[in-house]
């Protein structure tokens, strides 16, 4: 059982209360309570769904490797929604395009550079975010690369490199932004693990990187739960962006024949599109899916 | 198959149970690791078996380490045919949730792990591509109870499934297997105690357990076996390997 009255305090109570001193000083916003944050004494502890609150301003979300792809159509979604969004990806320059296209629909977006694998520049760009909007609700970690090799002429750069931008730059994010959602007592986390993690030949650096992802999940869902902080990774399967592109080319591979044989490996006969994958992230930031935690939602047509 | 066998990391307990397996059922045995502290004895009971043992120490994350590691004991024995390569998740240290520095060190200790997978595997598979017949098995280690390593077990362990299936589709057509042997309570569905802490020596311990799964994968037989999970529950006086329901 909730009231308006016990919303409006949502701030001054729960776990999140120990942090209260250095809260940013932020325009009152009242939706813990709408995201179902963590249990307190005044509070049900079954209460899962949305509270009957006002959200008094929009919800913030950070999207990184927001340029193209699958975190563009995320952020944009997520705009459409009604959340404010911070486009991020390696350099500024590559954010104008989603954060142009979320203004045209009449969002409100801001782009940041950022490359992920740098815990400085991470911890740098959720400082100036936080400034900037007060609050973050929603993180999507979507930035991500390939670089395919065969495990034995497999470089040290090549494992590394896979690793800090798609595990480490996860990992970063969640860390430095899950700081201010356990302050907040709410927040969403989601996650972009792949298919791959179930192996692939040629992706030994790509497949650790995505499980381990998923593992982390699980992980980060178990530590941040009782702070009203839910932790969720995406596992797409094929989905034509500029990565698959990239990748076909540098396969000297006929583009078509990929995404054919893609699309026929797949129960629905054909490759997802990133606004589908988009569509799976906006479902997991609604309040209502405050019991959802931890989990890898695997988005790929179906297997055959 | 006989021939030599390499044991990469698994300190005190599963490095040296595995070893002394192998080397009863035939192989040479080359350990592998940063610093040896009770090995004397592992060297001695191979040796009195009537094997050769030979200790080499190398930094298992480290390519040029590694791949020298593994030119001193094909020297010294010859190209091995079996990789045991164990991976501990290791400790992290007591952040508060305040504290970034922590954050960072916790990502540094997964990738090591993982890196290590990754640069013992690499190494050894080239060494086993010559006979066009192998085994690679990773081993991870189960994490102290009560610690701070639950933190990074499960980011390791999944990584490390990820990196078995790909390199086993990988090696599959050269003979070669490549499995993961974990702690039960780490499975993701386990219903396994969290967190036991598993007894180190003896029957039913985890290095024991290790060892004898080690065997089974060795035979020829198990050529079929590949990018497989294998999770063992290490038995505790008192403690029932699953929980009631
Ligand atoms: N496309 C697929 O079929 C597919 C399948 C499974 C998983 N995924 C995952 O989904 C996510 C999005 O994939 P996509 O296909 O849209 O890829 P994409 O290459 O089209 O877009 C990725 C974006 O991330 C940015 N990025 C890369 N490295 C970065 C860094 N260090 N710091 C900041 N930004 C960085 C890129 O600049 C790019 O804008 C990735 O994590 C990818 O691994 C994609």
């Amino acid at each position: 059982m909730m009231s308006t009255v016990n919303a409006a305090n949502a701030f001054e109570d729960g776990p999140g209360a120990e942090f209260s001193s250095d809260r940013p000083t932020a325009r009152p916003c009242v939706h813990r309570a709408e995201w179902g944050g963590a249990p307190t004494a005044e509070r049900d502890p079954v209460m899962t769904g949305p509270a009957a609150s006002a959200v008094a301003c929009e919800p913030v979300a950070m999207v990184t490797g927001a340029g193209r792809g699958i975190g563009a159509a995320t952020a944009e979604r997520l705009a459409a929604e009604g959340m404010a969004v911070i486009v991020v990806d390696r350099v500024e320059q590559d954010t104008t395009a989603t954060v142009s296209a979320i203004r045209a629909a009449g969002g409100r977006a801001s782009g940041l550079g950022c490359d992920v694998s740098v815990a400085q520049a991470v911890t740098a760009t959720v400082a100036s975010a936080v400034e900037e909007f007060g609050h973050l609700d929603v993180l999507v970690n979507c930035a991500g690369i390939t670089q395919d090799r065969l495990l034995l002429t497999m470089s040290d750069q090549e494992w590394d490199r896979v690793l800090d931008v798609n595990l480490g730059g996860s990992m970063r994010c969640s860390f430095a932004v899950g700081r201010h959602m356990r302050r907040q007592g709410h927040g969403r986390i989601i996650n972009f693990s792949s298919v791959a993690a179930r192996g692939n030949a040629g992706q030994t650096n790509y497949a650790t990187a995505k499980g381990a992802i998923a593992g982390f999940t699980r992980t980060l869902a178990a530590e941040f739960g009782p702070h009203g902080v839910t932790v969720n990774s995406i596992a797409p399967g094929f989905v034509a962006t500029p990565m698959v592109a990239e990748l076909t080319e540098r396969l000297g591979v006929d583009r078509d024949t990929v995404l054919l044989e893609a699309a026929m490996s797949s129960a629905v006969g054909r490759i997802g599109t990133p606004e589908e994958i988009a569509a799976v992230v906006a479902f997991v930031t609604r309040p209502e899916s405050g019991y959802l935690t931890g989990e890898t939602i695997h988005v790929e047509g179906g297997r055959r | 198959m006989t021939g030599v066998a390499v044991v990469a990391g698994g300190g005190e307990h599963t490095g040296p149970a595995v070893a002394v397996r192998l080397a009863g059922r035939g192989f040479d045995v080359a350990l592998l690791d940063t610093e040896f502290t009770a090995a004397d004895k592992t060297v001695r009971q191979i040796e009195e078996s009537g094997r050769r043992c030979v200790t080499v120490e190398a930094e298992l994350t480290d390519t040029r380490s590694v791949g020298a590691a593994f030119g001193q004991v094909r020297s010294a024995l010859s190209s091995p045919v079996v990789l045991v390569t164990c991976v501990g998740p290791g400790p992290v240290p007591d952040g508060s949730p305040e504290d970034e520095l922590a954050d960072e060190q916790r990502y540094g200790v997964v990738r090591r792990a993982l890196r290590s997978a990754f640069v013992c595997c690499q190494a050894g598979a080239g060494h086993l591509l010559h006979h066009r017949w192998g085994r690679i098995i990773i081993v991870t280690e189960p994490v102290d109870a009560g610690g701070n390593a639950w933190r990074t077990s499960q980011p390791v362990l999944a990584g490390l499934i990820g990196f078995t299936r790909s390199a086993a589709l990988e090696l599959a057509r050269s003979g070669i297997t490549v499995n993961l042997i974990a702690p039960a309570e780490s499975a993701v569905d386990s219903r396994a105690p969290a967190h036991q802490p598993a007894v180190n020596v003896g029957a039913g311990s985890y290095a024991e357990g290790v060892a004898h799964v080690t065997a089974f994968l060795i035979d020829d037989q198990a050529v079929g076996i590949t990018g497989q999970e294998i999770y063992l529950a290490a038995a505790q006086a008192g403690v029932p390997l699953l929980r009631e329901r």
